[in-house]
């Protein structure tokens, strides 16, 4: 359904030339869950800003790679075509729930608002007032956003809709987001890190509620998040980013028990475990992308480093039924670590 | 073993203002009858999710807030309603590391001068001397000393908070205040600083007050917990008495959101409780048992009484009414 | 016991050509960061160079200070400061008096040439003072609060509430008329805008988190002021400064329009448009290059000014 091949994107900054994405693939079929995983800094949220296309350029250059959306080309489509896809098509849910409404109007305002033009670039100043006067479209859009919000579990949607954003808790602009998000009947849906600007009771509603939408609309999701945890309990698949690159991939249940990129394994071990476990996170820090380590991306912070990592990118090669991992010793050495 | 903190009835009310005088129209209890006490070398975590008042606590305890009563017992002295004058000496045994380390330190100031503030402000040492206290502090805190004249924007997330470490430990406290000290970094990262922070409490003998929403990382850090919800106590116990017997229904409700990553720590979670609604404002906390409105085992005593401290098992207190006579009969 | 014992606190696990890497990489990062301060400027600098209306402006700032530095190398008849030769009065502009001369016999390009001298002096001593009281007030009434606040936030709302110009008139019209008193004057009026910026920004510094630190490690409202507020102000402070170096100069040369600041014959931009105001419209150039100048100074500071504020990144009022 979504489908990225050799994602390049640059930024120009005052040090030179950024290579945030540096060949990104990857894919989301139909109904399935996706989380793209990383560290701060990895280049997931440039990812979807790119397919969403709100990236600012410049600074930014997509370099090469295709974006393509149900057989569409989407870096290509003129800005009126995306519009019409965007919002509606393909839905965005925002990781900051608090400043993603509008603080001087009211939900319902927004929210009708919303319903009525989804999906239009340009609207012309008669029509505009034309449907200013269309109570029974307006009545419509009402009923339909009182019924995504009830469906988001909202015990009392009619005051809630008469609430500025200011008047709303975390959780609760959060769950407006989400039916927002929902009113197109998209068939995609992206979150970026959702629920974690919440605390941890509200934020595990807020899951269990999505992941139950989710089912029962048959969405296909691609979730952005650093929180392995959430991945877990969310997803079937899991992509791991690492600067810049896709380095693993692997259905979760499988990444979680046999993780093969050293990387993937540092972060499962950098986790405070229940158990007890030892922790013990990775040396070093994110590289530099003005001037990122040659070959392999992870190499100065690798404890399985050869010379190879050095000098060649590995590339993502099959290890396992969907199990797929860049990383060199799969590829040269037939056994891992 | 000695008890170097200790809290009674600590509370700290914050008033409300409105109108176009500041008339006092009201007051949140961020804090309120809250007691505890830590054992020298010890870590004591408070855990709760936001406007539980935890880090209110922490500053309390620094006097970076002044309570609005208790007493905070600091190796035996009653530091509570002492002036600021009167605090200097005693800032140099107490220290907190804050959580976000991109606002705890100055943008405009270096590693070096960020590092030597405390010794600077309590006049120690010669400018030289400092340096050479600075370049051991760096050392300690393992962060290269090439950094020493870098302004934090060139530092990582997990260098800067070495830093703050650095800063706090200038003055060889005996006590740190953690504020949440990795929720801000990447969990590979956090893993480097909780190791960090564990080696220098062995090796300099600190006691910590480790404040954390994070159940995973208290669970792995700390001897002892108080899980803390609107202002209030709601349970407190021995670490690894909490997580195997958790008694308030708040705290099995946390325990349970836990995200984890293994079927093994799935084990070992209670099952899933997912609460309803959400945390109220503490400017309008409920009557009662704070935690009432969200709780699943919600009794008629609950909503007009606050429940007394109940030792429930030896060092394992509660603050519910399942635990007394009233609620006896329903568990 | 915690968790974390020692023992768990393994040394990284690296091997030896992976930890050379590392160390090379970490060498790099700190070798760019030791210049951090220079950095900072290389930044700004490169942001600047990206404008070239800012670009304008410094060149026009360098020259006016390099005019007023070398005024006596650069001036052709650097001794009509100060003699008059009424055997050539009123030379229009031409060869060999660029500006023409006046109706004593001077040539106006020397003077204006000289008269930089005074309006950057103007500039710069009123910004000086203007800086010496306004912020150390504005620190004061920001940090301490409460009535101290209030007390000095409101004797400069008195201030503010009367046109910087209108009082500067007010004061030098008490004062004789000399470069010290119209100095005096134009800073009285100005103090108060730098009062009222320093301590809307120290209002909103003081809530971060590092001002918190080094109140947790002792420190006292002095050490915190000057050691921890002001280095955060100092880019704004020196944005507001550029460009209020040219509306300074500006104030003076109404002054001097107006009659109310330098007296002749010293070569004051504002006094000598004043004076050539007599001979329009024909001997026109007595008024238009003085004028020229004056607007090319306040241009030039203000270009500066804009630039690097957008290079600082800095948002005024």
């Amino acid at each position: 359904m979504l489908d990225i091949s050799d994602l390049r994107v640059y930024f120009d900054v005052f040090e030179g030339e950024a290579r945030v994405l540096d060949g990104i693939s990857l894919h989301v079929g139909e109904g399935e869950t996706v989380a793209l995983v990383g560290e701060t800094g990895c280049g997931k949220s440039v990812t979807i800003k790119t397919v969403l296309r709100i990236l600012p350029m410049p600074p930014a250059r997509i370099v090469s790679g295709h974006i393509v959306y149900k057989g569409q080309g989407l870096l290509a489509m003129p800005e009126e075509a995306l519009h019409a896809l965007r919002g509606r098509e393909i839905a965005f849910i925002p990781q900051e729930p608090m400043s993603s409404l509008n603080p001087v109007f009211t939900v319902e305002e927004q929210f009708t608002e919303l319903i009525r033009w989804q999906g239009r670039y340009r609207v012309g100043w008669l029509e505009r007032l034309a449907k200013s006067f269309d109570g029974a479209g307006k009545r419509a859009a009402r009923e339909r956003a009182l019924d995504l919000l009830e469906k988001m579990n909202i015990p009392d949607p009619v005051r809630v809709m008469r609430s500025y954003p200011v008047e709303l808790s975390g959780g609760m602009s959060q769950r407006v987001l989400i039916a927002m998000a929902l009113a197109g009947n998209p068939s995609l849906l992206i979150a970026d890190e959702p629920g974690t600007a919440l605390d941890v009771t509200t934020q595990e509603q807020i899951l269990r509620l999505m992941k139950e939408r989710v089912e029962t609309e048959r969405l296909a999701v691609l979730y952005i998040t650093h929180n392995l945890g959430v991945a877990r309990e969310m997803t079937e698949r899991i992509y791991v980013m690492y600067a810049g690159h896709i380095v693993e991939e692997a259905p979760t249940a499988e990444l979680f028990r046999l993780p093969r990129h050293p990387y993937t394994q540092g972060l499962i071990a950098s986790i405070p475990k229940l158990t007890g476990e030892e922790v013990v996170g990775i040396e070093g820090r994110i590289p530099d992308y003005v001037d990122p380590p040659s070959g392999c991306r992870f190499h100065p912070r690798c404890e399985h480093v050869m010379a190879v990592c050095r000098e060649i990118k590995p590339e993502l090669v099959p290890i396992g039924p969907g199990h797929r991992v860049a990383c060199h010793l799969y590829t040269s050495a037939p056994a891992g670590p | 073993m000695t008890t170097l903190l200790s809290v009674s009835h600590l509370k700290k009310y914050f008033p409300i203002s409105a109108g176009f005088l500041g008339r006092r129209v009201g007051e949140v209890k961020a804090v309120d009858d809250v007691s505890f006490a830590i054992p020298e070398g010890k870590t004591f975590a408070l855990v709760g999710e936001s406007g539980s008042g935890k880090t209110t606590v922490g500053k309390t305890i620094l006097r970076l807030i002044r309570p609005t009563g208790g007493d905070i017992l600091f190796d035996g002295r009653n530091l509570s309603r002492l002036r600021e004058g009167e605090l200097k000496p005693w800032r140099r045994q107490m220290q907190i590391v804050f959580q976000d380390p991109t606002s705890s330190l100055n943008p405009r100031r270096r590693v070096a001068d960020i590092v030597a503030t405390p010794l600077e402000v309590h006049g120690i040492g010669t400018p030289r001397e400092r340096l050479g206290r600075v370049r051991e502090l760096l050392d300690l805190v393992e962060l290269p000393e090439k950094y020493l004249y870098s302004y934090p924007h060139a530092l990582s997330g997990g260098q800067k908070q070495r830093v703050a470490i650095a800063r706090a430990l200038a003055l060889n406290p005996r006590f740190v205040v953690l504020d949440e000290p990795t929720s801000a970094l990447d969990v590979s990262v956090q893993a480097k600083i909780l190791a960090l922070l564990a080696r220098l409490q062995q090796e300099l003998g600190l006691t910590y007050l480790l404040i954390s929403h994070d159940l995973s990382v208290v669970k792995n850090f700390s001897d002892h917990i108080a899980v803390m919800y609107l202002g209030k106590l709601m349970e407190m116990a021995p670490t690894r008495e909490l997580f195997a017997n958790p008694l308030h229904p708040y705290t099995r409700a946390l325990l349970s959101a836990i995200p984890v990553v293994t079927d093994e720590e799935l084990a070992l979670i209670p099952e899933r409780i997912i609460l309803e609604g959400e945390i109220p404002s503490p400017a309008n906390a409920p009557t009662g048992c704070v935690f009432h409105t969200r709780c699943y085992a919600r009794m008629e005593v609950c909503t007009q009484q606050a429940p007394p401290q109940l030792e429930v098992h030896p060092d394992h207190h509660a603050w519910c009414h399942l635990f007394t006579s009233e609620g006896s009969s329903k568990i | 016991m915690s968790k974390y014992r020692t023992s768990d606190v393994k040394a990284p696990r690296l091997n030896p050509e992976a930890q050379a890497q590392a160390v090379a990489l970490e060498e790099q990062r700190a070798a760019r960061s030791y210049g951090a301060r220079f950095e900072d400027l290389r930044r700004t600098l490169h942001r600047l160079r990206r404008s070239t209306l800012s670009l304008v402006g410094l060149a026009i700032v360098l020259g006016l200070i390099v005019l007023a530095i070398f005024a006596p190398q650069i001036a052709p008849y650097p001794e009509d400061i100060a003699t008059v030769h009424f055997e050539r009065t009123f030379q229009p502009p031409g060869r060999q008096y660029l500006f023409g001369t006046d109706e004593v016999g001077r040539d106006v390009l020397s003077r204006v040439i000289f008269g930089t001298r005074i309006s950057l002096s103007i500039g710069v001593a009123v910004l000086a003072i203007a800086l010496a009281i306004g912020v150390p007030l504005g620190l004061i009434a920001g940090y301490v609060g409460g009535p101290v606040n209030t007390i000095i936030m409101r004797l400069t709302d008195i201030f503010l509430a009367i046109p910087p110009v209108v009082l500067a008139m007010a004061v030098s019209a008490v004062l004789t008329p000399t470069l010290e008193n119209s100095i005096f004057a134009i800073a009285f009026s100005w103090w108060p805008w730098y009062t009222r910026l320093i301590q809307g920004q120290v209002l909103s510094i003081k809530e971060e988190t590092f001002v918190e630190a080094s109140r947790s490690a002792g420190a006292n409202p002095l050490y915190i002021t000057f050691k921890e507020i002001l280095p955060n102000v100092l880019t704004i402070l020196i944005v507001k400064v550029t460009l209020d170096i040219g509306y300074a100069v500006l104030t003076g040369a109404v002054l001097g329009f107006l009659g109310l600041g330098v007296r002749p014959p010293t070569p004051e931009w504002g006094t000598m448009a004043s004076k050539g105001r007599l001979h329009l419209p024909t001997r026109w150039w007595l008024t238009t290059f003085p004028g020229l100048a004056i607007f090319v100074t306040v241009l030039g500071f203000n270009l500066l000014g804009d630039g690097l504020r957008d290079a600082f990144d800095v948002e005024l009022e």
